[in-house]
Order: structure tokens, then sequence, then C-alpha cells
């Protein structure tokens, strides 16, 4: 009988492997696949804050700004995001989905 | 304190930054130094054949020198110091001498190409009590190339140092060449050849070319939307034609995009050579392709957004920088394993499992909504059913099939060649027709975004708008032909997955075919080709020269214009028409004499007939042709080579001069007069016999004969004058094909296989040259203005009836220079010439003075016909650079 965490890890290694297929690069050397993995990572993560930033407009950000100086718990952060920002769930949504369209696309020419 | 110290670590990595970027460009010189010698000796080897290329070898190796020559410049009197120049003089070393860290205290300089020690903290072990360090003391640094290390009075060589690396102890031997046994000691140095150590450079080089090319265009691109933004609030909902006519024009987003895309292109063929020389299989040859395309893609998406942050003012813009640079370190600093789950848990869309772990918290609000999406799959979901779910395997068969497909084709290809020529096109599709479109989705999202129910139009050229209209904001690269199927593919489906009804489907929209080929697809929609130049690379678009470069169905109507020949405009054609071709000097005269063989061939019985033969030959053989201005050229392109098959007009050869024909003069035949006609002379001569005092008197036929060799003269001196303008325009366009034939074997390394071809290039081009100069030196204006430079000349050292020059014409030059009488003279005159070829004179890359610099041992008599020579040469436009 597995774990739950089993579960996640296990769902989390098959969505992996399934995104690196997606991505075409699975003939890459092991190595190459995290790399490339982990340097879409970090280009999405900026862009999901930048965008979130952006939203959040000019007295958003200062409320932020002083929220995140002190010792805060994440579910905090979402909890203020979600109320300051209109349906912030889709829009996150929105660029994970839209970045994986510019990621994920046929890699080869015929 | 905090801000102080910011400053303070902002500094420093500016400081650091400048050095990296100042040690990069000093290892690229040293690099291309060690090629360039390379270079050089293959040059000259070639020169010593018994069968080397009889024509100018040595303008090349001169060029060489010349660069070899600077580049050490460069290099040496920064890396020595003046005391250094003087001890290296003393030890009779002429360049690299030892350095201390003194000596590069305010400059930090690379002084070699290799590499290998050196390194800041190179610590050498040595035995003990013995220990020094090599590098990085106050007074210690360690050289490169220089072969020496210098501690106080000790100098330290580098087999030394690799003697020390290996567990020997150091020699205090001073001042010795590198040798066998350094290079021994680093196995890595043995195979590095001149043409990898370029590369590396090159792909240095590029690689921040590229960067900076990128972000460039993204940043113009960013503004450009920006104010279209404006544009779309001041009018608020009135409609797209407002909006459109919002945009200007975007020729210089064009135009960025094209020299972005020129570079990626650039870096991958690098990279394909590096393939090439490592032999890689068919497999091999598909990863590098699938990595470079995946790089791109991401590099272009975070270049976006960087440039985002760097546009955004106010509040946003320090504060976002800062966190994004937290987030990003944060997010490094995670074990592997994390980093990946991270990656895999966003990447799929939100809807992996994801305990991301304590470590993520620290992520702030972009990680916090990372988890928030991670903790909403329960346990019993799977990853794939969530996948199969948003029809994603719907993607992984199509990259299956891709992917099949590709390598199918690289295991069906004949040769090896055939492999690379295939991936090199894929890669081009990549870089330059991008039919995936990504850098148009990447900087367009911003856009999708707001742009609700409103097509976003791109004028590329006012003129132009209504075609344009139809294409949208994605088809920059379809205009250009880069991507029909993109423009289909790419921006309907996506548009629509956004939920944005974008209406695409105006004006032309429809007659984009999904099934073109993607060949087609490099061609311009309205038929003019797309502006490659060299190697494939497409040149920054000049819309209306593209609209009117004549396409295979409308090249027949070539006008010959007044003062061109049939060379001269066949150049002028392929200049403009076939960019990709190497040579326009050289394949215009091979089209006019491949012509002239076919029709002397076709039509030989006609022409001896008429006695025209012989006339046609020569004008085969020279090149000299007299055509009338309104004659016409028809020219027809066979599988992209364009070939001459008509002439309609009148030709003939072209006299004016003596003709030389394989070192033979030859007067040229004697202009045809035809007298007036008898029964007209007895008239007028009958009409003189009943003179009417009122009329004036009927003109002789002296008078007549006289007149008409006038008019005869005139119309003479006028052909003379077009035909020398035409020559002088072959001469040119011969000249720069010379001149690119020489940068291309500077810039690359010839191919021993290559070489004779190039040698072919610059013999071709110096045959046109030749006959150019030599018509334009027969002809009679061009003797009597040399006539004059002489008389002039000499006039300079007549003083008070006294030519000075006399007797000392056989007087050595430089001896000559220093008599108080006939020094100023001299200089005088030298000046002067100087000065009118300067003025004159214009060559490929620049402004170009030849030397006049008299040759050893040059008499005076002797250096100044050589000068005139030139000061003539260069006024007629025939002065060989």
């Amino acid at each position: 009988m597995t774990t739950k965490t089993e579960e996640v890890t296990n769902a989390q290694s098959e969505a992996l492997n399934q995104l690196i297929k997606d991505l075409g690069i699975d003939t890459l050397s092991q190595d190459k696949q995290n790399d490339l993995i982990i340097k879409m990572t970090e280009v999405l993560l900026k862009r999901i804050f930048l965008e979130t930033m952006e939203k959040l407009g000019e007295k958003g950000r200062e409320e932020y700004e002083k929220m995140s100086e002190g010792e805060v718990e994440p579910q905090q952060v979402e909890e203020f995001f979600k109320e300051k920002i209109k349906n912030y769930d889709e829009m996150v949504q929105q660029i994970i989905e839209e970045f994986r369209n510019e990621m994920v696309s046929t890699n080869v020419q015929n | 304190m905090k801000m102080e110290n910011m400053g303070i670590a902002a500094e420093l990595a500016k400081k650091a930054m400048e050095q990296a970027a100042k040690e990069e460009a000093a290892k690229e010189k040293a690099l291309k130094l060690e090629s360039l010698k390379g270079e050089l000796k293959k040059w000259e080897e070639n020169a010593a054949k018994p069968d080397a290329y009889k024509g100018s070898p040595e303008r090349v190796i001169v060029e060489i020198k010349k660069q070899i020559s600077e580049l050490e410049n460069e290099l040496n009197p920064k890396t020595v110091s003046k005391e250094k120049a003087e001890k290296n003089a003393a030890y009779g070393k002429e360049d690299f001498g030892p350095i201390s860290a003194s000596d590069l205290k305010d400059e930090f300089v690379y002084e070699g190409a290799s590499e290998g020690f050196g390194g800041n903290d190179e610590k050498v072990e040595r035995p003990a009590g013995d220990e020094k360090n090599v590098a990085n003391s106050n007074e210690d640094f360690a050289v490169m190339d220089s072969e020496v290390v210098e501690r106080g009075s000790n100098k330290i060589n580098k087999d030394d140092i690799a003697d020390a690396k290996n567990g020997n102890s150091i020699r205090n031997t001073e001042h010795e060449s590198i040798n066998e046994k350094y290079r021994e000691n680093l196995p890595a140095l043995r195979t590095v050849t001149p043409e990898n150590l370029e590369r590396t450079a090159a792909v240095t080089r590029i690689r921040q070319e590229m960067t900076d090319a990128r972000k460039e265009y993204l940043e113009v691109n960013y503004n450009k939307n920006k104010a279209f933004d404006r544009l779309r609030k001041y009018f608020g909902n009135r409609g797209r034609d407002e909006k459109e006519r919002g945009f200007e024009t975007d020729m210089d987003l064009a135009h960025l995009r094209a020299n972005y895309d020129n570079k990626l292109f650039d870096l991958q063929k690098l990279q394909i050579d590096e393939a090439r020389e490592k032999g890689a299989t068919d497999e091999e040859l598909a990863k590098l392709f699938i990595e470079f395309r995946t790089e791109q893609k991401i590099n272009l998406a975070g270049v976006h957004d960087e440039v985002k942050v760097e546009q955004q003012k106010g509040s946003l813009e320090g504060f976002v920088a800062e966190k994004i640079i937290n987030i990003t370190k944060a997010y490094q600093k995670l074990p592997l394993k994390m980093k990946l789950g991270v990656g895999a848990a966003m990447l799929v869309g939100g809807v992996a499992a994801g305990a991301t772990g304590g470590a993520a918290v620290g992520f702030m609000g972009a990680l916090a909504v990372a988890r928030r999406l991670f903790g909403g799959v329960t346990a019993g979901v799977g990853a794939r059913l969530a996948l199969e779910a948003r029809g994603q395997m719907k993607d992984r068969k199509s990259v299956n099939a891709d992917e099949v497909r590709f390598l199918e084709r690289l295991k069906n290809a004949a040769t090896e060649q055939d492999k690379y020529d295939i991936l090199s096109d894929g890669i081009k599709n990549c870089a330059i027709k991008d039919s995936e479109n990504t850098i148009d989705r990447v900087r367009n999202q911003d856009l999708r975004q707001q742009a609700t129910g409103v097509a976003v139009g791109t004028f590329l050229a006012s003129g132009l708008a209504g075609k344009l209209m139809s294409m949208g904001g994605y088809k920059i690269s379809e205009y250009f032909g880069w991507g029909n199927h993109a423009a289909v593919l790419g921006s309907a489906e996506l548009m629509k997955s956004h939920g944005n009804e974008v209406p695409l489907s105006t004006n032309n929209f429809d007659d984009i075919k999904l099934d073109t080929p993607l060949t087609d697809s490099f061609e311009h929609p309205n038929g003019a080709p797309v502006n490659f130049a060299e190697d494939g690379k497409i040149n920054p678009p000049v819309f209306q020269e593209a609209l009117h470069t004549p396409t295979p169905e409308n090249m027949s109507g070539l006008v010959i214009e007044k003062g061109s020949s049939i060379e001269g405009a066949l150049n002028k054609f392929l200049e403009t028409s076939h960019p990709e071709i190497k040579n326009h000097g050289a394949t215009a005269h091979k089209m006019y004499t491949a012509y002239m063989e076919d029709y002397i061939d076709q039509h030989k019985d006609e022409l001896a007939k008429s006695g025209k033969l012989a006339e046609y030959k020569e004008m085969l053989a020279s090149g000299r042709v007299n055509i009338q201005p309104g004659a016409e050229l028809k020219i027809v392109d066979f599988n992209g080579t364009p070939v001459l098959t008509e002439i309609k007009g009148d030709i003939k050869l072209l006299h004016g001069g003596i003709v030389h024909l394989g070192g033979i003069e030859k007067l040229p035949p004697v202009p045809e007069f035809n007298l007036p006609d008898p029964s007209i002379e007895d008239g007028l001569n009958h009409a003189a016999d009943n003179h009417n005092p009122n009329i004036p008197p009927a003109p002789t036929t002296e008078d007549i004969t006289k007149k008409v060799l006038e008019e005869h003269d005139k119309i003479e001196a006028l052909r003379v004058k077009e035909n020398i303008a035409s020559s002088q325009e072959t001469f040119g366009s011969a000249q720069r094909d010379y001149g690119k034939t020489i940068d291309k074997i500077m810039r690359g390394h010839i191919a021993e296989s290559n070489l004779s071809s190039q040698n072919d290039a610059l013999s071709a081009a110096e045959k046109v040259m030749g006959q150019s100069a030599d018509y334009i030196r027969s002809t009679d204006v061009y003797r009597s203005d040399m006539k004059d430079a002489v008389k002039v000349s000499l006039g300079i050292f007549k003083e008070n009836g006294t030519n000075l020059l006399a007797g000392n014409e056989d007087l050595e030059y430089d001896r000559a220079v220093a008599d108080k009488e006939l020094g100023p003279k001299l200089k005088f005159f030298r000046e002067s010439c100087a000065k009118a070829i300067k003025a004159n004179v214009k060559l490929h890359g620049g402004e170009y003075v030849p030397s006049l610099r008299p040759d050893d041992g040059e008499t005076v008599k002797h250096y100044m016909q050589r000068v005139i020579l030139r000061t003539m040469e260069s006024k007629y436009g025939i002065l060989r650079g």
C-alpha cells in the first residue's frame, strides 16, 4: 500500500517525464533535460511574480512589501493575492498555460 | 548602511563584469592573432608551391601581416610596461615579456591565446620551505603566454609551473620561450587548432551579440507596444481601424528581428561545425537541434520578462527586480530533486501533485501561488489522467511523429554532407523562418491579454497596410516568408485557445495555404524573394526594393541605361536581385561570355557572311562592347542561376584606342566615315554658281567634311566618356568583389579545397579590373590628362627657369629629400599627390590612402612616375587598393 507521499512523488515523477516528452527533449541527456527544466521553471517563477506585482498595483505592492518584511506563511501571502487580485488563480493558470504553449511545441522541422 | 553595502557590491560586480569583458576581448584578440598566424603560414606555403595562384597572393599575405601587426600592437603595448619593454629589449625579446602585478594595476589584460596557468588563485605546490605563490600576490602575476612569471628578481618560466604542478621543483630559469615540454604537460592544448580556437572565440562573441540583438529587439518591441496601448486607451473602443492607424511603421522592428535571427543562425552554424568535426551521429545531430531550439525558447521568454522589468517605472522598478533576484536565488539553492519537482508541478499546468517542501516557502508570492496549485491535486488523481484530459497526449504523439520523420530523413540522407544540410535547413527554419512563431508568441503575449476583440495589426510600411492588415500582430514573420504554417497553426489556434476571437480572416488570409511546402515559405508573399545574404542569412528587409525586385517571371526587362555597359548592367542587376551570389562582377562577366560564346557558335555562318565574325570574337575575348542605351537584356532564372539569353539591340566592338590582346598592341579599326553623296556635292557646287549676295554662301565640301568630322568627334568624345564611366563602374564592382573575397579569406579559414575557388574569384576580378583599366588608359582623354599631370608635376621643380630636378633624377629619393632645395619641393609634390589621391579614393572598409612611401633605393624619377601614375589612376577610378 502506497502512502500519500509516495503517491504524490510518483505522480510528480510521472508528470515530469510527461513534460519532458511533451517538450520533445526526452532524447537529450539526463543532465541536459534537468538543466532545461530548471531554466524554464526559473523563467516561469519570475513571470508569475512579475504579473502578480503588476496586477497588485502600487498600493498593493507596498502592502506586500511590508508583509514580506516580517515572518509570513505562504498561505497568508496566497490569501493576500486572492483578496487583491480578481480571479487570481485563473490568472496564474493562464500564465502557466501560455508559458507552456511557448515551450511545448514541435521541436522538429519537417 | 545596507544601501552602502549594496552600492559597494554593485560597484564590485560592475568592476568584475568590466574586467571579465576586457579579459574576454583580449582573449579573442589573442585567439585571432594565433589564427592569423596559421592563416599566414598557409598562404605563404601556398604561394611557394609551383602551381600556386599567380594572381596576387602577396596581397593576401600583406593584409594578413598587417592585421597581425595591428593585433600585436593592440595587445603588446598594454601588456608590457615601458620598463618591461626595455628589459625585454635588453633580453632580446620583442614581446610578451614578464609582467608584474604593478604593470596591471590599472587594467587587466589577457595576454595570450593559450588556456592554462595564470588563474588568479593559482598556487604552485612547492617542497616545504620553498613555496612560491605564483599569482595573485601584490607583486607577482602569472602570465598566460609570456612564459615568464616574475617574482621580485626571480623569474619562473612556465616549464617550472608545469613541473611544479607535477610535483617537481621550480627552476629559476630566465626568459625561456614556450616549448614542447610545456605543451606536453597540457594535453588539452595539443589538440587546439587555429580553427577551433577561432570557433571558440566566435561562439563567445556571437553568443553575446545574439543576446544583445535579442534584447534590443524585445526592448524596441516593448516600447512600441506600450505606445500602441496608450493610443488604444486614448481612442477607446472606436474600432480596429483607429488602432491600426496608431501603428506607424515597424521597419526598425523588422530590422532588429532579422539581426537577431542572423545571430542565432550564426551561432548554430558554429555548433554544427563542431558537430561535424566530432563526427556526430544522426541522433546526436537531432539532439543538437532540439537542444538549441528549446534553449532559444527559454532564453527568449526570459529576456522578454527582463525587458519588462527594466522598463517598469515607479515603485515597481527596483522592488520587483530585487524580489525576482531573491526568488531565483532561493530556487537555485534548492536541491536538484526539489527544483525538478517544482518545475514539474508548475510546468504541467498546475495539476500535478506537489509537496514541494519547506524550502519552497521562501519563494514568497510566486511559490506560494505554485504551492497553492500543487496542493489542489488529490492523491488519487494521477498526472497522466490530468494530462490526457488536457489533450496533451496529442502533443506527445505529434512530437514523436515529427521526431521519427526527422531521424528518418537523416538516415536516408545519402552522404554526411546531406545530413548536415538537413540539420542546417532545420535550424535555418528555426532561426530565420521561425515556423513555430515563438518570438511572436512571446512578444505578443501582453497584447493578447489586452486586445480582446481587437486585431493587433502591424503596419510594416504604409503602402502595404492593406495586405498586412490581414496578417495580424503575429505576422511579421509571415510577411517576410518566415512562417506561413505558423500563421495558421500558430496564431490562429493560439488566439482561439485564449478565447480572444481575433478577426484574422480578412483580406488575404484565405490565400495562405496549409500545404505550402516549407521551402516555398521562403518566398515573399508578393513573389519577390526574401533578401538572403551569403550563407543563407536574411538581410534586413527593404520592402520597396523587395517589391520591385524582378521575379523569374518578369526578369527579361533589363534595359541598358545611358553610360552603362552590358556587364555593368548585369552586375547591377545581380547586386540587387542575387545578393546570395558571392562575386557579382565575375558572374556578370561569365554571363556575358557564355552568351557571346553561344551566340557566335549559333550564328557563325551568318556572322562570317556579314564580315562580323572577327568583331564578335574580339568582343568576346576583350569584353569591350559598345551597346546603345535602351537596348534590352533578357535574363532567365534557371534554378536560381541567372542566365543571359538575349541582347535586344545592336552591339559593336568598342573602339577608342589601343586594344590589348594577349600582350600584342593593335591599333583599333579605323572609324568608318560616309563621305557626302556626290550628287549632293554637285548640287551644292551648282548652287554656289548662282550665288545671291543676300544669301549666305553655300557650304563647301571642305566645310561639310569639317563639320561632319567635328560632329563625329563630339559624338565620339561623348561615347568615350560614357565608356569610361562604364569601365569605371565595372572596375569598381570588380574591385569590390576582389575586396570581398580577400575579406572572406581573412575572416575564415579557407580549406585547401576551397582555396582554388577563392583564387579563381580573385583572378576573375583581377581580369575584369585589368580590362577596364586598360581601356581607360588607352583613351585619348586619359593620355592627354597624363601629359598635363607630368607637365604640372615637372613645373613644381622649376624655379626661375631652373629645373631643380635636372641632374637629380637618378638620385635616391631618400637622399634627394635631404637636399635643402630639392627636399621641400619633393615634399610638396608628394603631399599634393597624396591629397589628390585621398580625395578620390574610397575602397571597401573605409577610406584608403595608398602608401606613397618610396621603395628602398627608388630613384626620384621612378618615384615621381609612380606617384603620378597612381594619382591619375585615382582620378580615373582605377586605382587598385
